[in-house]
């Protein structure tokens, strides 16, 4: 039998909405989990840059995600001497797989946030959930895995600005 | 690309190749049971998020309609041209007369660059060498390459028909049937035709 146009977008609005519903507090975990990773980042930002040279804007993107549907998350610009580099959530659900520092054995990586000009790509990427989640960043030389702390997010900005 | 099956074959290769990319992209890429795949250590794959394969896959297939019915147009009006050309001009070779010559050589400036409607279409259709009906059918196809080619001015203009690939392929193969150019045959015999339509369903 052959569907009509109103058959076909009330079935898939259903379906739509049925996933997102369903994914709700995965969506949720994961945006207080980046609202804190942007805070944290805000403020090793401040410590690193006193002069306030850096121009940092917040806003939200809308993320489309397949099988967790569309849900609005931070980004940030940041922008100084001509250049801009975007922090910019990716994904909840990746099949990244790593041994992040402090651990004895590979773990699936829980959300992955990219540092972007376009040209280089650090990844920063999320282990864990809720008080036991660690972030990591990886160097776009793919080498191994290190935390993510005020140090190696200073080191990966000085790659650009260099 | 030289023959109107050549540029179906590049059109739905590229389209189903596309669907499937989306189709594991939404569906299946983040599978738990191929976390341990070796794709995940290609280089090309390993940093891909599925969403990112989505939107890239979306953004490729959203003109390819489009591209499809240029690339088939054009691969149809140089093998008019072509076909022409090649039949006329064991004819205009005994010209001797000068006047005559020059009338043929126009004749065939008109066949290998003027307007495919008023040097080919037209005339064919006038001759009775073509129904019609079809010459419109192929004029539409012409008419929605241009305004693509054009870069699809908004509002489309009234008399141009919205056309997908595949009326695009039927009409033109139809015409070049009906002139007895070839559109690869060898493999047109080998094809059930509704292989075309079953590609559709890929989404």
């Amino acid at each position: 039998m052959i569907m009509t146009l109103n058959e076909l977008l009330r079935s898939k609005v259903r379906d739509f909405q049925a996933e997102t519903e369903k994914n709700i507090g995965v969506v949720s975990e994961w945006q207080a989990s980046l609202a804190r990773l942007f805070n944290q980042l805000k403020e090793w930002l401040a410590a690193a840059d006193p002069d306030r040279i850096l121009q940092i804007q917040e806003s939200f993107k809308e993320v489309k995600e397949p099988g967790l549907g569309h849900y609005s998350a931070p980004r940030m610009d940041i922008r100084a001497l001509g250049q801009w580099i975007a922090v910019l959530p990716k994904a909840r659900r990746t099949m990244r797989s790593a041994t992040p520092p402090r651990s004895l054995s590979p773990e699936n990586a829980t959300g992955r946030v990219d540092v972007t000009d376009d040209l280089l790509r650090y990844i920063l990427y999320r282990f864990g959930t809720g008080e036991s989640e660690i972030w990591t960043i990886e160097g776009p030389d793919g080498s191994a895995l290190q935390e993510l702390n005020a140090k190696t997010l200073e080191a990966a900005l000085v790659s650009y600005f260099r | 690309m030289k023959t109107l099956i050549e540029a179906w074959e590049w059109y739905t290769a590229a389209r189903d190749n596309l669907l499937r990319m989306k189709r594991l992209a939404i569906r299946h890429w983040n599978d738990e049971s191929l976390r341990d795949s070796s794709i995940w250590k290609d280089e090309r794959f390993k940093q891909i998020e599925a969403g990112d394969l989505e939107s890239q896959t979306s953004r490729a297939l959203a003109p390819l309609e489009d591209l499809g019915v240029l690339v088939l147009f054009s691969v149809f009006e140089a093998a008019v041209r072509d076909h022409l050309e090649k039949e006329i001009r064991p004819e205009s070779d005994k010209i001797v007369h000068l006047i005559l010559r020059q009338a043929a050589d126009e004749v065939f400036d008109g066949i290998r660059q003027g307007s495919l409607a008023n040097h080919v279409l037209t005339p064919l259709k006038d001759q009775g060498k073509t129904d019609p009906n079809l010459s419109d059918k192929v004029k539409q196809v012409r008419d929605y390459r241009n305004w693509v080619a054009h870069g699809k001015r908004e509002p489309r203009p009234m008399s141009v028909v919205n056309l997908a690939p595949l009326d695009a392929f039927d009409r033109l193969r139809e015409f070049l049937d009906v002139l007895g150019i070839p559109t690869r045959p060898d493999l047109v015999e080998h094809r059930p035709i509704d292989e075309r339509r079953i590609t559709n369903e890929l989404d």
